[in-house]
């Protein structure tokens, strides 16, 4: 039998109401055997003490409620965005503040890229911050007029592409005719193709493949390492296609003795009959093992509110845009309900727009009328524009809200100005009525949108400011403790996980985030620069910078 | 090189489109048709019309096939580019979720297809509900408004006084002109082909709608097909019309006019009544032709 660990640390923060704040945590067999005073926890017997952590703040392992682990697969493209930000291996890559540094960079990685045929990817660009700037195709040509290259925007909804990239699409060609592309002066496009449609025919030249919304092998390995680094013990892949191939894949890279995380992974409801896809997700569900958590359904009802594509309610857009597009009609919704409910399954359910959320609700309270269930959980992913009386509803209803924190920071000014206007903008990701409302809320980054950092996620709930350093709505802000809360428990509770994590707690999984500063004792304006040593996960070890 | 016709078979949940699709693989009309559906759903085909079945493709007899795209229909399109020999039409038969327009843009950005016209099935036992319905009125309203023929299914689910009422608001606030009536979605694939006709006569301009005037008749209980023939040929504004009648004794008739002559035979199989008549804009009588049946 393994020897119990103690852990001695400056702090323990266990999220335990019974006894909030201890100096040690014993471990025996990846779980928790106590948490204490040394004194306590001897009394269990025979230990080992290890001090590895006594300068460190130890808090419940962060769990991450919607992320995609394409992002891992992602950084093997050029990172172009427009805020620093660090990659698996722990290179932190200065952000870009102009066109002309994007091409440099793009430039620089063509030259290292050997075979001509291989396109060249980047990712993560934003023209907002550069007073809206386009990169034209000719800007890209300058990198390469022979090799196809793609740059993804950060939204994840725009794509630009060279010259070489619109030809072997066929699309260097005058005449088009299409919402999502368009075309500059000399009749032909841009190179700037907006939405799914028009990126589609497109992508899978320059290195951008439908299939990529599912993160690759080496990509969930590098995943993982981002998780370390972020202190995320537990982590959502919030809409993934889980073929049989990639559950394959995914038990494999995750039972890896050093795989660092537990990954949950939501079967996106897509191209499959509810009735299928329940029967499909019943059955990957029995393959769940301790880090690979199957046998949960993503809906997705609407779009994005700045892609114009969310469903909102009167009065609209505040630029007029007409309203947006259902990705899963009332019908369905319902059907796919009562069979998740009749077959205790839960749902997860992307709503950005207040109409698609009203959906949502109206749709759960029908069907739970019919298979009446206690502790379904279902859970509103994004759900930005929730109105006060939506929350009031849902928490009478039994559901969780994972609302959008880093949006508010990174597009609020956007929303503001633009999109639906101040007093919807002051609104957005309202985490205050929401724990008000007594709604169980995590909150989010939507990993690769925005970059994976609990603290940092619990900086912008706390702080509510945009990137213009605007504080907008600040009667939505919430304090650190239930920030904190919002990243542990609020999160595992989502997931139907609370009792096996989220709090450091005698019978839980011994999954730590190690912190080298204390954020509970931390000024507001600082949670996001607390630095993060590791984790500890199942009782295993992994420090940030020095990861196999 | 030739371009394949691509047709568009929209409307919303449950209007019955797969219906409309199972009953085209039925009666091909000597065509090869290639079919594309969002996903093989419990419904999808009829099965004593597949003869081999894979993941995503499925065999139909007389040389038919539907293939499932999922979420990527220029993926799969481009897969069928590659089919020899290639079909005859491609129909595409959308979600019900989804925008018309948005299809006609995306098949548009494909060389080797192109838009034969879009078909929008309306299922009369509950569109008045539907547009007035706060989530998906404009949903069903784009659907509608975006098409080149509506196809009223299920018309025996509403009273005459309903009906009417359909064909108003459609007619009216939608601005949709091309109607056909059916119950169990029971259309002849030749008034879907009109909608090629219909395409290629208008190519350079961007709309059907806005040179064509066109009305579907049923003529049924006809003393003399010869004599209906005949007076189609000659009502004013008249460019083309194809489809089939019924005489008084039952026999049914395929009746075509184009460039102004007459074809017309008695037929054996029981195709759906209805005849598409398409004249230009201004000087099609509308109200002549239609006055034919009730006679
Ligand atoms: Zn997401």
């Amino acid at each position: 039998m393994q020897k119990t660990k103690i852990y001695s640390a400056k702090k323990i923060y266990t999220m335990n109401p019974c006894r909030p704040i201890v100096s040690h945590v014993a471990v025996k067999e990846g779980k928790i055997l106590g948490a204490g005073s040394l004194e306590e926890l001897a009394s269990w017997g025979e230990f080992d003490l290890d001090d590895t952590f006594n300068e460190k703040v130890i808090m419940p392992g962060f769990v991450e409620g919607h992320a995609h682990t394409m992002e891992g697969t992602l950084w093997r493209k050029v990172y172009l965005g427009w805020f620093d930000r660090t990659d698996p291996s722990g290179k932190t890559w200065p952000g870009l503040k102009s066109i002309n540094e994007i091409i440099e960079r793009l430039s620089a990685a063509e030259k290292e890229l050997s075979n001509e045929d291989l396109p060249l990817s980047g990712w993560s660009i934003d023209p907002i911050y550069m007073d809206n700037q386009r990169i034209s195709r000719q800007a890209l040509d300058q990198v390469s007029r022979t090799r196809p290259i793609g740059v993804l925007h950060a939204s994840g909804h725009i794509l630009n592409v060279n010259s070489k990239g619109l030809e072997l699409a066929g699309l260097l060609k005058k005449g088009i005719n299409h919402p999502g592309i368009p075309i500059g002066n000399d009749g032909y496009p841009t190179g700037e193709l907006y939405g799914p449609d028009a990126m589609t025919p497109v992508g899978k030249h320059v290195g951008f493949d439908r299939s990529m919304t599912d993160c690759d092998e080496q990509g969930l390995r590098d995943y993982a390492r981002l998780c370390v680094r972020a202190g995320v013990t537990t982590c959502t892949d919030l809409a993934a296609r889980l073929t049989e191939e990639s559950v394959s894949m995914m038990l494999r890279v995750t039972g890896e003795a050093n795989f660092p995380a537990c990954i949950v992974p939501l079967k996106v409801f897509f191209g499959m009959s509810p009735k299928d896809l329940v029967e499909f997700v019943k059955e990957i569900q029995t393959l769940s093992t301790e880090r690979l958590r199957l046998g949960r359904i993503k809906a997705v009802l609407d779009g994005s509110i700045q892609g114009f594509s969310a469903r909102l309610n009167w009065p609209g857009y505040f630029n007029g845009s007409p309203n947006g597009l259902w990705y899963t009609s009332p019908e369905q919704l319902l059907e796919l309900y009562s069979l998740a409910l009749e077959n205790n399954l839960q749902i997860h359910t992307h709503t950005n727009g207040d109409q698609a959320t009203q959906l949502a609700i109206e749709t759960l309270e029908a069907v739970l009328k019919v298979h009446p269930s206690f502790d379904h959980r279902f859970t509103l992913q994004h759900c930005q524009l929730a109105s006060t009386a939506q929350f009031r509803k849902m928490s009478k209803l039994g559901m969780c809200v994972n609302l959008f924190a880093n949006h508010h920071y990174y597009w609020g000014d956007e929303h503001y100005r633009l999109t639906v206007g101040p007093e919807r903008a002051e609104r957005m990701n309202a985490c205050r009525t929401a724990l008000d409302a007594n709604v169980n809320m995590a909150i989010h980054s939507d990993a690769p949108i925005t970059p994976l950092a609990p603290l940092f996620t619990a900086w912008c709930a706390v702080n509510r400011l945009t990137v213009s350093e605007r504080v907008q709505g600040e009667h939505e802000k919430i304090s650190i403790e239930e920030a904190m809360f919002a990243i542990t428990l609020g999160a595992a509770y989502t997931l139907h996980m609370d009792h096996e994590i989220g709090s450091i707690e005698i019978g839980k999984r011994a999954d730590f985030a190690i912190l080298e500063d204390d954020p509970f004792e931390a000024k507001p304006v600082d949670l996001k620069n607390i630095a993060v040593w590791g984790t500890v996960q199942s009782g295993r070890i992994f420090e940030a910078d020095n990861l196999s | 090189m030739k371009e394949t016709p691509v047709i568009l078979v929209s409307g919303y949940l449950g209007a019955g489109k797969t219906t409309l699709i199972n009953n085209l693989l039925r009666e091909p009309n000597g065509k090869r048709l290639a079919i594309l559906v969002n996903e093989f759903g419990e419904l999808a085909i009829d099965e004593d019309l597949i003869e081999a079945k894979d993941d995503n493709l499925i065999s139909i007899s007389g040389g038919c096939i539907c293939c499932s795209f999922g979420d990527d229909l220029s993926g799969a399109l481009s897969d069928l580019a590659k089919f020899l020999p290639a079909p005859d039409y491609i129909l595409i038969e959308s979600s019900g979720v989804a925008l018309p327009n948005q299809i006609v843009a995306n098949v548009g950005l494909l060389n080797k297809f192109f838009m034969a016209g879009v078909v929008c099935i309306v299922d009369c036992s509950n569109v008045l509900q539907k547009l007035r319905d706060g989530y998906v009125s404009d949903l069903i309203a784009s659907q509608i408004e975006n098409s080149n023929l509506i196809i009223l299914n299920k018309t025996d689910a509403c009273s005459a006084q309903k009906l009417e009422l359909i064909k108003e608001q459609i007619s009216v606030d939608l601005n949709a002109n091309l109607i056909a009536s059916t119950t169990f979605s029971n259309i002849s694939f030749e008034i879907l082909e009109e909608l090629q006709g219909i395409s290629a006569a208008c190519s350079d301009t961007d709309h059907a709608d806005d040179v064509f005037d066109s009305v579907v008749i049923y003529p049924s209980n006809i003393d003399d097909p010869v004599n209906l023939g005949n007076l189609l040929l000659n009502a004013t504004g008249i460019e083309r019309a194809k489809g089939y009648f019924e005489d008084i004794a039952n026999n049914r008739w395929l009746i075509q006019i184009s460039s102004g002559a007459l074809q017309l035979k008695q037929v054996q199989d029981h195709f759906p009544i209805g005849i598409v008549v398409i004249g230009l804009k201004g000087h099609f009588d509308i109200s002549t032709v239609a006055s034919l049946v009730q006679r």
